[in-house]
């Protein structure tokens, strides 16, 4: 699926919750490691309810994980 | 020179064999734990082999009559409701990504699937034009034949995807 501009910040977020594990991430979001992989290098844009469900483990809104660039 | 024909399938099913038995596994290794990447090889090897061997008796045994007729209703049935069941199987499991991946080569097969099947048709109806006959027989084989090379180019669109992306993250 194109990112259509769509940046993230989940490198940053892992860093700041503790160096969290891709598949630490994966597991809490219910996908494989190559998906938080795909996702993180802006390769593939999520789903809005994995969107919602990344925000949910690092405890934060959706839109301090995903800007679109415009 | 029937000894002989028989000779080399019997080579050919010997070596698709040993391909099949390397990609099953390599399909089960453990460092393997995509499960789209296993359904891939497996995929892969069943085409490889599974594939010919079908198409092989299926020529060998020369169904005729009511058998032929069985055998389009069964290859119906298939596509129809099959198809449907199967989906919904492979897809449980999966993430969304690997969905999005699966549905995007399952698309590029079934266009391979499409155009090699309609351009052997007409280009077997262009080509006999008036000059013979073909039996009936030789279509539900060109299907089946062009169904495993479709099935065999999905499993590797999915393999090369799956590399591609691999070899991204490295």
């Amino acid at each position: 699926m194109p990112t259509d501009g769509l940046t993230n910040n989940i490198r940053r977020l892992r860093f700041d919750a503790g160096e969290m594990t891709q598949q630490a991430l994966a597991d809490k979001a219910s996908v494989t490691r190559q998906t938080i992989i795909a996702i993180e290098q802006g390769k593939y844009a999520p789903s809005l309810p994995l969107a919602f469900r990344i925000a949910k483990a690092f405890g934060v809104n959706v839109e301090d994980v995903f800007q679109l660039d415009e | 020179m029937r000894l002989l024909w028989n000779a080399v399938m019997c080579a050919a099913f010997a070596f698709s064999f040993g391909i099949c038995l390397f990609l099953f596994n390599r399909a089960s290794r453990t460092e393997i734990k995509n499960r789209l990447q296993k359904k891939a090889w497996k995929d892969l090897a069943i085409g490889l082999f599974g594939g010919p061997i079908s198409i092989y008796f299926m020529v060998k045994t020369d169904v005729r009559g009511i058998g032929f007729v069985i055998l389009a209703v069964l290859i119906g049935i298939w596509i129809a409701v099959g198809q449907l069941i199967q989906k919904k199987r492979i897809l449980r499991g999966m993430d969304e990504r690997e969905k999005f991946l699966y549905e995007r080569a399952k698309m590029v097969s079934d266009s391979i699937f499409g155009g090699l099947f309609f351009s052997c048709l007409f280009g077997l109806f262009f080509w006999i034009g008036g000059k013979g006959q073909v039996d009936v027989s030789v279509i539900l084989y060109m299907f089946f034949a062009i169904a495993i090379v479709a099935h065999i180019a999905q499993s590797l669109i999915i393999l090369i995807q799956l590399k591609m992306e691999q070899s991204d993250a490295d």
